[in-house]
């Protein structure tokens, strides 16, 4: 709706669809920030402090860090929901997939709109599959899979 | 099979692989929008949510907004 608004004050331009898109996604996005910040262990945060951190640097490689997970987790929300939106760039006749869609409207020509429906979804799976992948790179103590297996005596000592 | 027949023109005309209003140029188009904006959002929200989220903030988050001490759990919050 926003867009029809910003239709008066910067043309049927790019800048008219990427602002309420951008609105949009800092919206959702900063919620999952907060949160992940929020959800850092108090215990974690004062070790940090004890430890010598700054407050500003703790921020950095303390506390971001372990908020990336929630921060990701937004972050894909958010993709797949943009990639979405984008859609009614269209509306305003400014192509992305979504000129597929009121394409194949306008013709009565459903394989057009069903090419845009399936690339859609391939480009969602597709940034998703990538943040996923980027999540790995900034977390690599959290990998699944079982870790190495210690050697344990044979011996049974006193458990302790 | 007339309607395959129209999918299999459509596909092959040249129209759909070259110049304003081909496919990739779509997807691509697509892909620059949502790119662009999700750099914006996330240039603007991460120091944000970085200034909100710390216990130094300045600012801090609406009460109403703000998730209880602890995990919801089934039983409620």
């Amino acid at each position: 709706v926003l867009i029809i608004f910003l239709i008066d004050y910067f043309g049927l331009t790019s800048t008219s669809v990427i602002i309420p898109l951008t609105i949009y996604s800092v919206s959702v996005l900063i919620r999952n920030v907060v949160e992940g910040l929020r959800a850092v262990p108090d215990a974690v945060r004062l070790a940090a402090t004890a430890m010598g951190y700054t407050n500003v640097s703790r921020l950095i490689r303390v506390d971001l860090p372990l908020a990336v997970p929630t921060i990701m987790a937004g972050l894909r929300v958010t993709t797949v929901s943009n990639i979405s939106l984008v859609s009614i760039a269209s509306l305003i006749g400014l192509g992305g997939l979504g000129q597929l869609f009121t394409n194949g409207f306008q013709l009565a020509f459903p394989t057009e709109i069903i090419v845009g429906i399936v690339l859609s979804v391939l480009l969602a799976v597709a940034a998703d599959t990538a943040l996923v992948l980027l999540q790995r790179l900034l977390t690599p103590w959290e990998r699944r899979g079982t870790p190495p297996r210690r050697q344990v005596p044979a011996t049974t000592g006193v458990a302790s | 099979v007339n309607a395959l027949h129209l999918a299999w023109v459509w596909f092959t005309s040249l129209a759909q692989w070259q110049g304003r209003n081909a496919i990739p140029t779509r997807l691509f188009e697509h892909l620059a929008y949502s790119g662009v904006s999700l750099l914006i959002a996330s240039a603007v929200a991460l120091p944000l949510g970085m200034f909100i989220g710390t216990p130094a903030g300045a600012l801090s988050w609406p009460s109403t907004w703000r998730t209880p001490r602890g995990r919801c759990r089934p039983s409620g919050c």
